[in-house]
């Protein structure tokens, strides 16, 4: 007899869990099973819908971004948390990818009459190859770009949102970016816009623009050996520098193409290297000065005559300025007023470029070595003897990550905490002589010893064929410049190579910089390239 | 020792070290300072209670996380990666694993939400929004344009 299901439904929870366990206990196993089939669904439960919003988000901030997106297209409650503004944020903080400030005074990058001059060196070839011969193992560096990690942060855009109202905020829009709506707050845009950026480096989907070509009014008369791009922190407005061996500094627009100003008479010789910072220019010469000009009204500030041969490279921070020389010595300065502090002497050759973060400067040599001090006191912290095959050329240093470039026409990344990374050559070879096709491998650390392991699939790539002279790293790439007239963008992590930019210059290349959107390089020809990749995407909200 | 009361009014005698796992706890008894009054769960039941006890036993002398207000969601490490015990303790049902991430954010056990969170993280990952779907029974209640809208926003992940 079938009780009648009102009779059940007087029962208390416990009491039909009793009911039904008896049943079930009375059925034939294939039965139980079946039911077991059925009620599978009933097991299962919507836990990121049901939970509360803050708990919900913090499941969806263990995810990657890629499963993100799936989530958005589960329901509209998903939709809501995986669009939630909270979640972007973090994802574009961890990348270091900022808001432009006052976005709306900059006018985007355009195309504008750029100059294919193909014209190829050649009358002064032999004042190229004179500058070239002082600087023989290799010239100095290149390292160009505003650090990230020493431009001011952008905090004051957020709203002060609490996970729960954006949520229902965000509920109702299907529409990510109305044309109204400020792309300010939406992070999730500042994320999509990096994305496509760097997907462009990767696919090597640029236009190539010049700035200058021989010949061009107003421009550079003669070699340009280093460029920085550089952003005005009040106006936020990105301008190129170049120094040239026709002893000038210029500025260049570099939407127009035209040269804003021109430093000069200060420098008795090449202008070898250059660094903008805080509204002040940093300059080193083959005269052996160093020249620091105030960028507000054009003036030099100070002049620096310490090294007696020619300053390879110079940076500085908020701190201090560090200067590397052929005379083979490394000089450091306390700012503001520039005060000179140390003097660090190990290296047995040129020093050929340094880079500095965080109180550390490293440095690159001609004796082959790369070396890591402690910017306070001077203390040589590690030394990497034989760091390259042949002279070090350039550095670049994104803590805790160390990139040389070398004569030996290879680079190596190198995580200084652990030694592992990657070098573009199987090992260092003492007679610089490369593999046309070297195999991708990691290199033991020379100064632990350790054994790093193996890479999983250790390629064979191009690599460059010739002296690595520029090199650069972000969180994402490394940009490369050689004397073989190419630009190469390898992925970081990795050391694959990416991108192998071959049509912009006909000499041999001394500085790249990059940022997010662009690649500039310069050379021997006198061309100023910018590699821009992103073409119809609206980058005047990305902090470049 | 201290008396718990789970909403299905069970009674539970643990000892402080274990019960101060949770902070909302902790408070609690700092509050009412030495007493033995037993302490009620409205929001626990004895069954998810149960469980959470044999998570703080585990872990007793842990040292706590910090609350440090500047230690918030920037600096929380954003990983997926579960201990051995952990994994084999939270191996349950859906709705006992829902049960668990509420208990442990209404009874502020940080650590166990978080195992909780990225074990949730952990099914999720790299799954199609149907398998989702699936995995969840939910109910997708987009309309077919407004889903073919929602996969055109998404279009820019797809590496072209």
């Amino acid at each position: 007899m079938i009780p009648e299901w009102s009779d059940l439904s007087q029962l208390s929870v416990q009491e039909r869990e009793d009911v039904i366990l008896r049943l079930m206990l009375s059925l034939p196993r294939s039965s139980v099973a079946n039911i077991r089939r059925k009620m599978a669904p009933l097991m299962k439960v919507d836990i990121v819908g049901l939970l509360p919003d803050e708990v919900s988000l913090l499941i969806f901030s263990c995810l990657p971004w890629q499963t993100l997106l799936s989530c958005s297209l589960v329901n509209w409650r998903w939709r809501a948390l995986a669009n939630d503004p909270s979640l972007w944020r973090w994802l574009c903080k961890v990348n270091k990818w900022e808001w432009r400030e006052n976005h709306n005074l900059v006018v985007p990058l355009h195309a504008f009459g750029g100059e294919y001059d193909d014209e190829g060196m050649g009358e002064d070839e032999e004042d190229v190859i004179v500058e070239q011969m002082l600087l023989e193992d290799s010239g100095f560096s290149s390292m160009v770009v505003d650090s990230p990690s020493h431009s001011r942060s952008t905090g004051p855009h957020l709203l002060p949102l609490t996970p729960h109202n954006q949520a229902s905020l965000s509920m109702r829009p299907l529409l990510l970016s109305s044309p109204s709506q400020s792309p300010k707050f939406d992070y999730k845009l500042l994320f999509r816009t990096h994305v496509q950026l760097e997907s462009r480096f990767r696919r090597q989907k640029y236009t190539l623009r010049t700035l200058q070509s021989r010949g061009s009014p107003n421009g550079h008369t003669n070699t340009i050996y280093c460029l920085q791009l550089y952003t005005y922190p009040d106006s936020n407005r990105q301008v190129l520098f170049t120094g040239s061996r026709d002893r000038t500094i210029r500025e260049w627009d570099i939407s127009t193409g035209t040269v804003i100003r021109v430093l000069k008479g200060r420098h008795d010789g090449s202008v070898l290297s250059i660094c903008a910072r805080n509204g002040l220019l940093a300059s080193g010469g083959s005269d052996g000065k160093v020249v620091i000009w105030d960028l507000q009204n054009g003036h030099p500030l100070w002049i620096l005559r310490d090294h007696v041969d020619s300053v390879l490279c110079v940076r500085f921070d908020d701190v201090r300025l560090v200067t590397c020389s052929k005379d083979r010595t490394i000089r450091t300065y306390t700012l503001p007023d520039f005060d000179a502090h140390l003097v660090l002497e190990d290296h047995r050759a040129a020093v050929n470029a340094v880079s500095i973060a965080d109180d550390l400067i490293v440095s690159g040599s001609g004796d082959r070595s790369m070396k890591l001090w402690d910017a306070t006191n001077g203390d040589l912290l590690q030394s990497h003897e034989n760091h390259h095959g042949r002279g070090l050329a350039a550095i670049d240093f994104s803590p805790p990550y160390v990139l040389s470039g070398s004569s030996d026409k290879h680079m190596k990344l190198m995580d200084l905490s652990t030694g592992i990374g990657w070098c573009t050559s199987p090992e260092p070879d003492p007679e610089g002589n490369t593999d046309p096709a070297p195999i991708l491998n990691r290199q033991p650390c020379e100064a632990c010893g350790g054994i790093p392991p193996l890479p999983k699939a250790p390629a064979r790539q191009p690599t460059h064929s010739d002296l690595v002279r520029s090199v650069a790293l972000n969180n994402s790439f490394v940009i490369s410049g050689s004397y073989d007239h190419t630009v190469k963008i390898w992925e970081r992590d990795s050391g694959k190579l990416l991108a192998d930019l071959k049509d912009g210059h006909t000499g041999r290349i001394f500085c790249v910089g990059f940022d997010c959107a662009k690649i500039v390089s310069c050379g021997e020809d006198q061309r100023i390239c910018v590699w821009d990749f992103s073409d119809g995407i609206d980058t005047s909200f990305v902090k470049l | 020792m201290v008396l718990l009361v789970t909403s299905d009014n069970e009674q539970f005698v643990v000892e402080k070290e274990v019960a101060e796992r949770s902070v909302l706890i902790k408070n609690m008894l700092e509050d009412v300072g030495e007493s033995d009054q037993p302490i009620p769960l409205p929001n626990v039941s004895s069954s998810v209670l149960k469980k959470v006890l044999e998570y703080c036993e585990h872990h007793r002398g842990e040292p706590l996380p910090t609350t440090d207000p500047t230690d918030n969601e920037d600096t929380r490490k954003r990983t997926t990666d579960i201990s051995e015990w952990d994994q084999k303790f939270i191996t349950v049902d859906q709705e006992m694993l829902f049960e668990i991430i509420l208990a442990a954010n209404y009874l502020d056990i940080k650590p166990l939400l978080d195992v909780g969170c990225k074990t949730v993280a952990n099914m999720i990952k790299g799954k199609t929004p149907e398998e989702i779907r699936k995995l969840f029974n939910i109910v997708n209640d987009f309309t077919p344009e407004e889903e073919a809208q929602i996969k055109k926003e998404n279009e820019w992940a797809e590496d072209r």
